[in-house]
């Protein structure tokens, strides 16, 4: 099984590069939980602003701060949030999904009413009223981006569940006597898995870009934990004096965001043969 | 029609109601932010309260700004003192003129891109483009900005940094599009002032568009390659140039088309980015502006507007895809 899975991933090479990546990141924030060069918080009297240097690997903050333990450390903020809500969407958006597609007529009437009007609202403007509301906080920050996510994920599957739900095997599932969480669950489910498994990773890749936009706005995770799109935005006015303080957490940021999209292209390819080769 | 018509009357009584009520889910006494509390005296906070209506119950409030809504009132703004509707007035032009702007240039790039990579499929080129496309997909349009404001106006210092027009020129406000309002007065100095100021928000807005179109544009052109009707224009004879332009192409017209009506809504939510990020002032500024200083009537406004905005766009793509394609026209989808 093992052995499958990773001749699949040698064959395919956006998911090749994609997994590469996201290891990498997920191995630095595994690091950073029990080592650093220096504390992230902790700030250096007469130290601020320096450029990369033997002692501070990428240079230091205006407060003195060293750039590389921050974004160790914040890697950990990006990639938990991403896969934490990655995982609530696929929860809740996919579970949703499939009612609305299983049962059809009103529940699916319903319900996509409720996605749409969430969906209308541009994502980062209805993850900014969240935040805004509730006040700028790690959970908020993952509530409102979480919100923003469902509605993604419920589109897909609640689709697929529908093209799935006027199949023959559904009928006779049903003619058979299933319960409706059999059929939603051994049926359902199994087919609509393709769409699920990408849209896990778009939805990933959505979260980290979104906490990480919110930061720069100033609403995002508040202050003492490094985040990259706070980081970013404190570094804004400084651009002149200190680029390094804004070219690396834009390169982390840019490198996590593309190896989630890499491996969600790269699981649709190797998925969904008709779009093979797109 | 009738009933697609209905469900957009639908919509946007929802979307009356979203943005009627998020102001009310705000923590907090409008009034007391409005006045602050150490001017408040009782009989001031209950003149203001029935000024702006709030001593009525809930649904007479909503009825009253639904129609209030309709004829285009939603009050003054808290910050600056000004009727909403006068600031919105100049302020949307300068967001569709940038989404525009954005959208014209990606869409004409990504679509000459996307069909020469897929004419030269599996060569560099292809590989070129696919690769950029997937790394400008990917791209936290916020940091992209600050990384082009720091070569292009920080340090080579070609454009300006921040701002939509040259403070020295005066534009009589004709239509609020700063290309039109500069040439119906004939002031060209103006007119090139303000491409020079589009030109970096303008390329910053319209990244993530180009990588959704040249990708869409290839698979397109790659899907329609492989029918049979292509294989017959070839084994008559006729120039590559000629099947690429009247029969990949006509073909290939309404997945395109849909690409580009995505990126339109995508072109919106990255406007509050960029204009945050170039300061221009457009209504995703605005809005977000209004959102941190609790300016309740500018953000209902902005939030009614540019949902409006979207469904309405989302709507017009709809309808001249199912022209250009009949092929969808019974799919409900």
């Amino acid at each position: 099984m093992i052995k499958h899975i990773f001749k699949i991933i040698f064959k395919n090479k956006s998911l090749l590069l994609g997994s590469i990546l996201f290891s990498f990141f997920a191995l630095i924030c595994f690091i950073s939980l029990f080592w650093t060069p220096f504390d992230s918080k902790e700030i250096f009297d007469g130290a601020s602003l320096l450029a990369p240097n033997a002692k501070y690997f990428l240079g230091t903050d205006d407060l003195g701060r060293d750039l590389f333990s921050r974004l160790l450390v914040g890697s950990q903020l990006s990639i938990g949030i991403g896969l934490l809500v990655g995982g609530i969407s696929v929860v809740c958006g996919a579970s949703l999904g499939l009612i609305a597609g299983y049962f059809g007529n009103k529940t699916d009437q319903i319900l996509t009413q409720i996605m749409n009007a969430l969906q209308a609202m541009p994502s980062l403007l209805l993850a900014l009223f969240v935040v805004a509301i509730l006040g700028p906080s790690v959970f908020n920050t993952i509530l409102s981006v979480t919100l923003v996510s469902i509605p993604i994920m419920y589109r897909l599957v609640r689709s697929a569940a529908l093209i799935e739900n006027s199949k023959d095997y559904i009928t006779s599932a049903k003619a058979v006597g299933a319960g409706h969480f059999r059929i939603m669950k051994s049926h359902l489910l199994p087919n609509c898995l393709t769409p699920i498994l990408v849209q896990t990773a778009v939805c990933c890749s959505e979260a980290i870009l979104n906490t990480a936009a919110l930061g720069f706005l100033g609403l995002g995770i508040p202050a003492p934990y490094p985040e990259w799109g706070t980081m970013l935005s404190d570094s804004k006015n400084l651009m002149e004096t200190a680029p390094h303080l804004m070219i690396w957490p834009g390169v982390c940021l840019l490198l996590l965001i593309l190896s989630t999209q890499l491996i969600s292209d790269g699981l649709r390819d190797q998925l969904d043969p008709k779009l093979r080769g797109r | 029609m009738t009933s697609k018509l209905i469900k957009l009357f639908f919509s946007f009584l929802f979307i009356s109601l979203v943005s009627f009520s998020v102001i009310r889910l705000i923590p907090g006494d409008p009034v007391m932010n409005m006045i602050g509390e150490r001017s408040a005296s009782p009989e001031r906070i209950s003149e203001i309260r029935k000024n702006l209506g709030l001593d009525q119950s809930i649904v007479i409030q909503y009825i009253t700004f639904l129609k209030n809504a309709v004829s285009g009132n939603f009050g003054e703004s808290i910050s600056s003192k000004q009727s909403v509707m006068q600031e919105f007035k100049i302020l949307w032009p300068a967001t569709v003129e940038l989404s525009v702007a954005a959208l014209l240039w990606s869409s004409v790039l990504g679509l000459i891109l996307g069909i020469l990579a897929a004419i030269k499929r599996n060569s560099f080129f292809d590989y070129s483009a696919v690769s950029l496309s997937t790394v400008g997909f990917a791209m936290p349009l916020f940091w992209w900005g600050l990384i082009i404001i720091f070569f292009f106006a920080v340090r080579l210092g070609w454009f300006p940094i921040s701002g939509r027009i040259d403070v020295v020129y005066d534009v009589p406000y004709a239509t609020g599009f700063y290309f039109i309002d500069t040439l119906l007065v004939k002031n060209f100095d103006a007119f090139f002032s303000a491409i020079k100021f589009i030109i970096l928000p303008a390329f910053v807005l319209g990244t993530i568009p180009l990588a959704l179109i040249v990708r869409v544009a290839r698979s397109a052109v790659i899907d329609i390659a492989k029918e049979d009707f292509i294989r017959t224009a070839k084994a008559k004879g006729l120039s590559p140039a000629k099947i690429i332009l009247k029969h990949i192409l006509k073909n290939a017209w309404p997945q395109i088309l849909t690409a580009i009506g995505l990126a339109f809504g995508h072109l919106l939510t990255g406007a509050i980015m960029t204009e945050t990020l170039f300061s221009w002032p457009g209504m995703g500024r605005w809005i977000v502006h209004g959102i941190m200083a609790r300016d309740y009537p500018v953000v209902q406004a902005g939030l009614f507007y540019s949902m409006t905005m979207i469904i309405l766009i989302n709507f017009l793509t709809d309808e001249a895809i199912k022209l250009l394609n009949p092929k969808l026209k019974d799919e409900s989808r």
